[in-house]
């Protein structure tokens, strides 16, 4: 009893020694790196450091604090919340004060590596009985990789990163046990992370489906059996994916995916030879520095070394090292191709799921490594001296041809990979003989490396920006009309929900027409009057753009330039409209103050400035031979505080709308909701048709009933609501079935094995 | 520049094109940029080179019937006047392709107002299968026009052009015949009031390939500085980017606000225009986005304006005009 509370305070240390251990090296990295000029503490040639910390690896942090503070007020959607703060710490930030957010999740940033690092401790440690000290560096240098701090500030792929390490351990148990209750674990794990997120169910799934490939084939002792203990744990896989259909197939259908593989392959021509894969595998300070480039598994050089000597290792079975070669290289080739990562990545673009393909491969790694650990009798001294120089080699023949560190790095690895090899000949021959502590030196110099690892990865900025785009390629995305103005202009630039009713007859253009246009259109149906009068400007330089006298201009080339001249009345609030597709973009300059904005399409945007004479630099990308107006426009204030006066807020999708408010006869329903087909309206119980007008929801309905209220109700079905439930049912049905048919499997072998005995007894 | 010396009996096309061009936001079936605008009209007239005039010879006129986007883009609809119904009277872009090369045979150069026409004719008899090549130099009068009007740099419309020269408006703008015909007499009245010999050398020295790329864009990687997104592509604009040949400087790259103008020279392919703008992406970061092409008119005259600006000013260029303040007079009718 005794013994035992003693082992778990040891397991305990341990835990808490990797959470807080690796706390304090990503604390102090970031705050080195942001509080010493380059160069200070190590030469910047040795460091490839030359400028400071890079503040956009925190941008996400900041984004995750306004979108929480926006998630208080209630003014974050249900998708949003679902697909990208699935998250315990995310809820947490509920009860901290606004001003205290952006420290919160950075906070939160630094202890979730922490619990990455301990949680893979604890696989190592309880269910492979690792070493605590060598169980504490593999799980550091998991959580430290440069892989998961990207990750780590975005929470979807955070979760899946934190889950890893369970899921071994789950797999570890349905492996060994066969128990239909540890089956059912695995399919739990599965469940929960494709609950969490995209990238639970497209990496976090891969992931389970591959590592329990490698821990059936480890744990053993033919083919046949590692194929059939995969094959259950496949099962359970599954029915686990299809009990979460109530979420996943809803949230994969609002992706406008595409099937046309054609397309795909001819939009994402790169591919890399085997020779660049090889070259970024060994690459000193490794993680591409932006996504184009091969993506890298770098996770230090001590896995590193242990993989290799897990090739070597003669106590390791040949179809386990058969069946991880295969893996590591399909894990690699599907990253650095770019076709088929796309593919994996769910026919779009999403960085986070290659990270993810690759931190699972992390994870297998120190599965791999304490596999090597553990059996370290089946090394011979050569195994041990070539498994450390092959990096080092490696380092130096690929490096210079990959380009993307110095030599200088390969000349620090160098004593590093000499010292862990003789660390590792000393340990093995010794380690019946010599005390524990004698492992000491050896987990302070592993600190020592990983806190030099870290810092480089933060130093040399290998850590991906944290505003890399993780969206799909065609997600369909419903914004709000690109009104840009400091005025509320109803409607179009609120953060409510708005409407507006007025009648059909007086409404002529709605949706083909330009926005100027369609707001005259509109507040002349509300006021009588215009909102917006055109105002002329003069032309100062035209650089492949070509007007006529209309106010139409024509972009002779994808990069056309106009610079147009514009004088201000005092009190005049002057706005510009730029009708071209494509990237726009403004430069607003009036002697004293300049100001820049860009846009993806069309805009009409208040000018800024507010000199009397100001020029206006308009470039416009992307788009040949395209006509389009380009105007300037007077914003009349009266008219504006009229149709103030007569846009109503949505504090609900349903409600009623006031009889004075409403014209007999026909007449629109104009709201600010972006379009989507998916809305459903009715008016007086009675479905209408909805309209997409300059993208927002619109519906025209007959009111014969002047006296009551209009009563108005806006639902929203997302599509594969029931498809998902129903499989979701089915998923459960097969959990059920599955743990059933096992249990009663067992029964009778029990049952047997009972009668069995009696027999051989009798 | 012109392949061919211009001289007596020489034949040139005027031409100009009308082309529907798809709705934003709308999907269709294939890249818009393969297909940017679909052509619905073309009209042309030739004209014969002899004594230092032009003589009109024949005129081309046809509608086409678009079969990719269909509906009139409504800013197409508002400047060429057509309706939707217009576009079904006309024949297939095939023949219609056959009929012009027909009435281009003979022509040593084909004119146009504005460099989108070649470009725009290129794309569809690509996209439609055809032989893509023009086959003959091309001209963009526009520029030309400028400098002969004396407003060098700026890009006027036909009407414009029309009106300086006091040419009789018979048509409506917009059609293809009616402003390629109002092209040609523009061209007419330029050798008419000019000497021949420098309206030649004009032509000659801004006349261009169409089957050659001309210009050549691309974008810089993204840095957090808009000094740093300059410096990031300071070399690459040295290159010639048709033989990658070291280009000489005629005007050394500078620096006025947020962009950057060069002329360059390629022993190979002669001047080249530079144009880089940093430019900022939402998330803060600056990129370059660099433009070379082969130098036209317009373009000598730009890089020698800002360049004299940046001699005067240095990087921060001109400054503003200082504000006029409003007569009363004004402010009263504005206010009403």
């Amino acid at each position: 009893m005794k013994k035992s509370s003693a082992s778990r305070r040891y397991y305990i240390t341990g835990f808490i020694a990797a959470f807080l251990i690796s706390c304090l090296i990503v604390a102090g990295a970031i705050f080195l790196c942001r509080n010493t000029e380059p160069g200070k503490i190590v030469p910047s040639e040795l460091t490839s450091r030359f400028s400071k910390f890079d503040e956009d690896m925190l941008g996400k942090i900041k984004t995750t604090a306004s979108d929480c503070k926006a998630f208080k007020r209630g003014d974050l959607s249900g998708k949003i919340i679902l697909d990208d703060y699935c998250d315990p710490f995310f809820f947490l930030g509920y009860i901290i004060p606004d001003a205290s957010l952006e420290a919160f999740f950075t906070a939160v940033y630094v202890i979730k590596i922490g619990l990455a690092a301990a949680f893979m401790y604890s696989f190592l440690r309880r269910r492979m009985a690792l070493k605590r000290t060598f169980a504490i560096l593999t799980g550091m240098t998991y959580a430290l990789s440069s892989r998961v701090i990207f990750v780590a500030s975005l929470s979807q792929g955070m979760n899946v990163v934190l889950l890893m390490p369970v899921a071994l351990s789950l797999i570890y148990e349905a492996v060994r046990k066969r128990s239909s209750l540890s089956h059912v674990f695995v399919g739990l794990i599965s469940f929960i992370m494709c609950i969490l997120g995209t990238a639970g169910t497209l990496s976090g799934t891969l992931f389970i489906i591959s590592a329990s490939l490698i821990v059936s084939t480890a744990l053993t002792d033919s083919v046949k059996r590692a194929l059939a203990s995969w094959g259950r744990i496949l099962l359970a896989v599954l029915a686990g994916v299809l009990t979460a259909s109530v979420a996943i197939v809803p949230r994969f259908l609002s992706y406008g995916m595409t099937y046309d593989f054609m397309k795909i392959i001819d939009d994402r021509k790169v591919y890399y030879s085997f020779f660049d894969m090889l070259s970024t595998m060994f690459t000193g300070a490794g993680g591409s520095l932006d996504y184009s480039a091969v993506p890298t598994i770098y996770f230090g050089i001590m896995p590193l070394i242990l993989l290799i000597l897990f090739f070597f290792n003669r106590k390791i079975p040949a179809r386990l090292k058969f069946a991880s070669l295969i893996l590591i290289a399909l894990t690699h080739i599907s990253c650095a191709v770019s076709v088929v990562d796309l593919t994996l990545s769910f026919f779009g673009y999403s960085s986070v799921l290659t990270d993810l393909r690759l931190i699972g491969l992390c994870a297998v790694i120190c599965f791999l490594s304490a596999l090597c650990l553990v059996n370290l009798d089946g090394l011979s001294d050569t195994a041990v001296l070539a498994g450390c120089c092959a990096p080092v080699i490696a380092i130096i023949l690929f490096n210079g041809l990959g380009g993307a560190v110095s030599y200088n790095i390969t000349a620090l690895y160098l004593p590093g990979a000499v010292i862990i090899g003789l660390c590792l000949l000393i340990y093995r021959k010794r380690k019946d003989f010599l005390p524990a502590r004698y492992l000491y030196p050896v987990f302070i110099f592993g600190l020592a490396f990983i806190f030099f690892n870290t810092f480089v990865i933060y130093a040399t900025g290998s850590v991906e920006p944290a505003d890399v785009s993780a969206s799909f390629v065609s997600e369909k995305v419903y914004e709000r009309l690109d009104l840009i103005s400091d005025d509320e202009i109803s409607l179009f630039n609120s953060a409510d929900d708005k409407y507006i009713v007025f009648p059909a007859e007086e409404a002529v253009i709605l949706d083909d027409s330009i926005l100027p246009v369609f707001i005259n259109s509109v507040s002349r149906s509300l006021t009588g009057e215009r909102l917006f009068e055109k105002k002329d400007f003069e032309i100062k330089a035209q650089d492949n753009i070509s007007s006529d006298d209309s106010g139409y201009f024509t972009a002779n080339s994808d990069s056309a330039l106009l610079t147009i001249s514009v004088d201000r009345e005092e009190g005049q609030e002057l706005y510009l409209y730029v009708g071209f597709d494509g990237l726009n973009d403004v430069e607003e300059d009036d002697g004293e103050d300049t100001d820049y904005f860009s846009s993806e399409g069309a805009f009409l945007k208040q000018i800024s400035c507010k000199g009397r004479h100001i020029d206006i630099a308009i470039g416009i990308d992307g788009r040949e031979s395209v006509t389009a107006p380009i105007e300037v426009l007077i914003l009349d204030k009266d008219v504006l505080a009229d149709v103030e006066n007569k846009t109503r807020i949505m504090s609900q999708k349903n409600f009623l709308i006031d009889p004075s408010f409403v014209a007999q006869g026909d007449n629109y329903l104009l709201t600010n909701l972006p379009y989507d087909s998916d809305y459903a309206v009715s008016v007086n119980n009675d479905k209408v048709i909805t309209y997409s007008v300059q993208n927002m929801l619109a519906v025209r309905f007959d009111n014969n009933s002047p006296d009551k209220d209009v009563d108005i109700r806006i639902s929203k079905v997302s599509p594969g609501q029931s498809l998902g439930f129903y499989l979701s049912m089915l998923g459960a049905a097969m959990s059920i079935a599955l743990f059933y048919a096992r249990w009663v499997r067992r029964n009778k072998k029990d049952k047997g094995t009972r009668q069995g005995g009696k027999a051989r007894v009798c | 520049m012109l392949s061919k010396k211009i001289t007596d009996g020489t034949e040139l096309v005027v031409f100009d094109m009308e082309w529907n061009q798809p709705f934003s936001g709308k999907t269709v079936s294939n890249e818009i940029t393969v297909l940017p605008g679909e052509i619905i009209e073309i009209g042309a007239v030739k004209y014969e080179y002899s004594g230092g005039r032009l003589s009109r010879k024949a005129v081309f006129s046809c509608d086409i019937k678009p079969v990719i986007y269909k509906k009139l883009h409504y800013h197409v609809m508002k400047i060429t006047h057509k309706t939707d119904e217009d576009l079904k009277n006309g024949i297939s872009f095939k023949e219609a392709a056959a009929n012009f090369r027909d009435f281009m045979q003979g022509a040593d150069l084909l004119v146009g107002w504005g460099n989108s026409d070649p470009k725009i004719l290129k794309n569809n008899l690509k996209f439609f299968g055809l032989d893509d090549s023009l086959g003959v130099d091309f001209l963009d009068l526009q520029p030309i026009f400028s400098v002969f009007c004396g407003q060098p740099g700026q890009q006027k419309s036909v009407e414009f052009a029309v009106d300086f020269y006091n040419i009789a408006k018979q048509d409506i703008f917009h059609s293809a015949t009616a402003d390629a015909q109002y092209t040609g007499e523009v061209f007419e009245e330029i050798f008419e009031h000019n000497k021949p010999a420098e309206v030649i050398s004009a032509v000659s020295s801004s006349s261009v390939n169409p089957d050659m790329p001309s210009e050549f864009s691309f974008t810089g990687s993204d840095v957090k500085e808009a000094d740093a997104a300059f410096a990031e592509v300071e070399e690459k604009i040295l290159i010639c980017p048709l033989c990658s040949a070291r280009l000489a400087s005629t005007i050394s790259p500078f620096r006025i606000r947020k962009s950057l103008y060069g002329l360059m020279n390629c022993s190979t392919h002669g001047d080249i225009f530079v144009r880089v703008r940093a430019k900022r992406r939402t998330g803060g970061k600056y990129y370059a986005a660099v433009v070379m092409r082969f130098a036209t008119q317009n373009d000598y005259y730009l890089v020698a304006s800002k360049k004299e600006e940046f001699d005067k000013y240095g990087v921060k260029g001109a400054p503003a005009p200082a504000p006029q303040q409003p007569s009363e007079e004004e402010g009263q009718t504005n206010c009403e």
